[in-house]
């Protein structure tokens, strides 16, 4: 538990230093597509009341003042598989945005989707001798939380206190100044595997930046798509991107859950590419234009032209209906969607009071995925886009930033303030407990 | 259509280099320094070649001097009078006008030095002294040349002084009567001389038309009537007091001569008049008289 205080504030440090300079990059590291926004900080930011989070008060703080994306290369699966690749690709964007925005970075904050991030929840219960609770009666219970057993190669990048109790008066956000015995606290912890975040630092590091905060775009891309009301009663955001696609649920405006699955769009697209004979290239080209998800009696006449590019001047010009297409398409989309609900049924997604799922990212623009999707996951669905925030260009805000987005709010906003509690040296009384299972208890 | 080359883009990765070039370039810190270096350069380059171009230093210069003018006028260091004295009116007059300035000046732009030499070189001043006193007064002390003769030559009649210098001009010999009149080549390396023999023949003054040298050497003295002296070329007073003796006891200019040639002292000779041996008397028994 000490390892992980001092892990955590030292993040929190970094990030401080970082938002003080007053600019900051946002390095969202894909499959498909890297991405990189430069923030302008107001200087009000310095302020960050312990577990007020106002949305309607991001506006004025922060904007985006640079944007630039690019293709990726040498990420597979959210995890970086060639370093010289993806360090090209983040100085295109680091560049890119730079020029737009005239101003030079120095610090990046950067989010990403591999490193197979699993999620906690832990608790930890500390006695209260007399008084109201002060803040290191919260750290002495934060300090008292059980850490799940690793063999050492995982880091905890995030660690959230999702919820304080003060004998058995649950949903509290701010327990200081509270009565009582008995002071519990529900930590949500996700943690990955440290040598992508090592992998991931060292490309930063070869493009002259520093590395001030990590996330996992699971956690941003529901900050980013979920509205207020969806994160208080309850919420899962499905992030389906070109490697893989990410699960979160929001309940109480914290993430309680977070996963990540390797099928994305990508599949998709080679499934294609597979099934009709026909080059990526293309196949990626009439996916994006005809692609869907649920077939109609229309589609079996609406033919399309493939294998007409210029390399395969040799085959014999084909068309293909658009019901082939479908046909093709949906049978994947399906296993991802199964997957992802595997994956939300394990998350406690079904114990939620409101069971609403957002679609997001860039896969989720398939046309008719919200009626598959409705038929799979459940009937209150959506498909959702990124929060509006100031600055940020209109090519820069379809379903793909979600997680981009996220991330820069994550940054001015950061739901970790309970760390700069001061943090005993000793740590009894340890309790191992679901989160989501005392929320089932106390809902 | 797709191109040719299979539709490969070119690289749009920025090279290492080019990168960190690009973030130097927008850091603040290093813009601020390439501004004020750039700028800097510009503006040494534009004086450089705005002072070497003399022309164009002259608006300038003009409003420096401008300003200058202005602080100096208010001032006290003014000169708002000159006198100036030891002369007559006539010549103080032409001193005034050869003044290159218009009173009142400010001291600082008097070159009292030129001044002086301008004054000096008017033909009737022959020194001058120049004093600057407390309340704006410039004192020219002037000291004015004496005309002692009038000197005729090719250009005129210009009035002489001891020295032989031009001391001025007049434009008719009535004006000054009362000054011998010399003539002739070297007039003004002997004017001492012609002095002295002007004093030495003073009693026949009203006689003497004028002093001529000759070949830069002797002197002859023009008597009306058409009378010449022809003087030696050394000891020419001493051959003329010797005349005027003569001319006392014998009243030797009186008769009918054309020429009392003395140029050689020891020889005298006396030129009659045509047509007058008959009433000539013996000049002197002592002396012998050549006949012409």
């Amino acid at each position: 538990m000490q390892e992980l205080y001092k892990s955590q504030r030292l993040m929190r440090q970094m990030r401080r230093s970082a938002l003080q300079r007053g600019r900051v990059a946002i390095l969202d590291v894909g499959s498909t597509k890297i991405a990189c926004m430069i923030l302008m900080l107001s200087p009000d930011l310095k302020t960050e009341p312990i577990g007020v989070r106002d949305p309607g008060a991001f506006h004025d703080l922060f904007r985006v003042v640079g944007v630039c994306q690019t293709f990726s290369r040498g990420v597979r699966l959210g995890e970086i598989a060639t370093m010289e690749e993806t360090e090209r690709a983040v100085r295109v964007v680091v560049q890119g945005a730079q020029r737009m925005a005239g101003v030079s970075v120095d610090h990046v904050i950067a989010c990403f989707s591999g490193g197979r991030p699993f999620s906690y929840g832990v608790r930890g219960r500390a006695e209260l001798s007399e008084g109201p609770v002060n803040e290191s009666d919260i750290g002495r219970a934060l300090a008292a939380c059980d850490l799940p057993e690793e063999d050492g190669h995982r880091d905890a990048v995030h660690a959230m206190p999702v919820n304080f109790s003060v004998d058995e008066r649950g949903g509290l956000t701010d327990p200081r100044g509270q009565h009582g015995r008995r002071l519990d606290a529900d930590l949500h912890l996700v943690t990955v595997d440290n040598s992508a975040i090592e992998n991931l630092l060292t490309c930063i590091r070869r493009c002259d930046l520093n590395l001030a905060g990590i996330a996992c775009s699971s956690y941003t891309s529901g900050l980013a798509a979920l509205v207020e009301n969806e994160q208080e009663l309850g919420s899962a955001c499905i992030d389906m991107g070109g490697g893989c696609t990410a699960v979160s649920i929001f309940l109480k405006k914290q993430m309680i859950y977070a996963d990540n699955v390797h099928l994305g769009g990508d599949l998709v697209t080679s499934d294609i590419s597979k099934g009709l004979q026909i080059s990526l290239d293309t196949a990626e080209r009439i996916k994006t234009l005809h692609g869907g998800c649920v077939a109609t009696g229309v589609d079996d006449r609406e033919m399309i032209d493939v294998g007409a590019g210029a390399e395969e001047w040799d085959r014999e010009f084909r068309r293909i209906s658009r019901a082939d297409l479908i046909g093709v398409i949906r049978p994947r989309v399906e296993e991802v969607l199964e997957e992802v609900r595997a994956r939300m049924d394990a998350g406690g997604f079904g114990h939620l009071p409101s069971k609403r799922i957002v679609l997001t990212g860039g896969a989720s623009q398939i046309p008719g995925l919200d009626r598959l999707a409705a038929r799979m996951l459940g009937q209150e669905i959506r498909l959702g886009r990124p929060l509006r925030i100031a600055g940020l260009p209109q090519a820069a805000s379809g379903p793909a930033f979600s997680a981009c987005v996220g991330l820069s709010l994550h940054t001015a906003f950061p739901q970790d303030e309970c760390w700069d509690f001061r943090m005993p040296t000793y740590g009894r009384g340890r309790q191992l407990g679901r989160v989501v299972r005392w929320l089932r208890e106390h809902w | 259509m797709q191109p040719l080359n299979g539709g490969t883009m070119p690289d749009p990765t920025p090279s290492r280099l080019r990168y960190r070039l690009h973030r130097l370039w927008l850091s603040p810190a290093f813009r601020r320094l390439a501004c004020i270096v750039l700028v800097s350069a510009v503006a040494g380059l534009f004086a450089a070649n705005y002072a070497r171009n003399s022309g164009s230093t002259g608006p300038v210069a003009g409003a420096v001097s401008a300003v200058l003018e202005s602080i100096v006028h208010v001032s006290a260091v003014r000169v708002v009078e000159m006198r100036v004295t030891g002369v007559d009116p006539e010549v103080a007059a032409r001193v005034e006008e050869v003044v290159p300035f218009r009173l009142p000046a400010s001291s600082s732009e008097l070159d009292l030095g030129a001044l002086r030499m301008r004054i000096e070189a008017l033909d009737s001043v022959s020194s001058a002294s120049l004093f600057l006193r407390a309340n704006g007064i410039l004192d020219v002390l002037v000291v004015g040349r004496v005309p002692v003769a009038v000197w005729r030559n090719e250009f005129g009649l210009n009035l002489i002084d001891e020295d032989g210098v031009r001391a001025g001009v007049i434009s008719s010999r009535n004006e000054r009567r009362d000054l011998p009149l010399l003539i002739g080549e070297g007039v003004p390396a002997a004017v001492s001389e012609a002095r002295q023999l002007g004093w030495h023949t003073r009693r026949i003054a009203d006689r003497i038309l004028g002093f001529r040298r000759v070949g830069e050497r002797r002197w002859d003295i023009f008597l009306d009537g058409g009378q010449t002296i022809m003087l030696p070329e050394s000891n020419a007073a001493d051959a003329l007091k010797r005349i005027m003796e003569l001319h006392e006891t014998d009243q030797l200019l009186d008769r009918k001569l054309l020429f009392v040639d003395f140029r050689i002292p020891e020889r005298p000779v006396l030129r009659l008049r045509l047509g007058a041996g008959d009433a000539a008397e013996p000049v002197s028994a002592s002396r012998a008289v050549g006949e012409t």
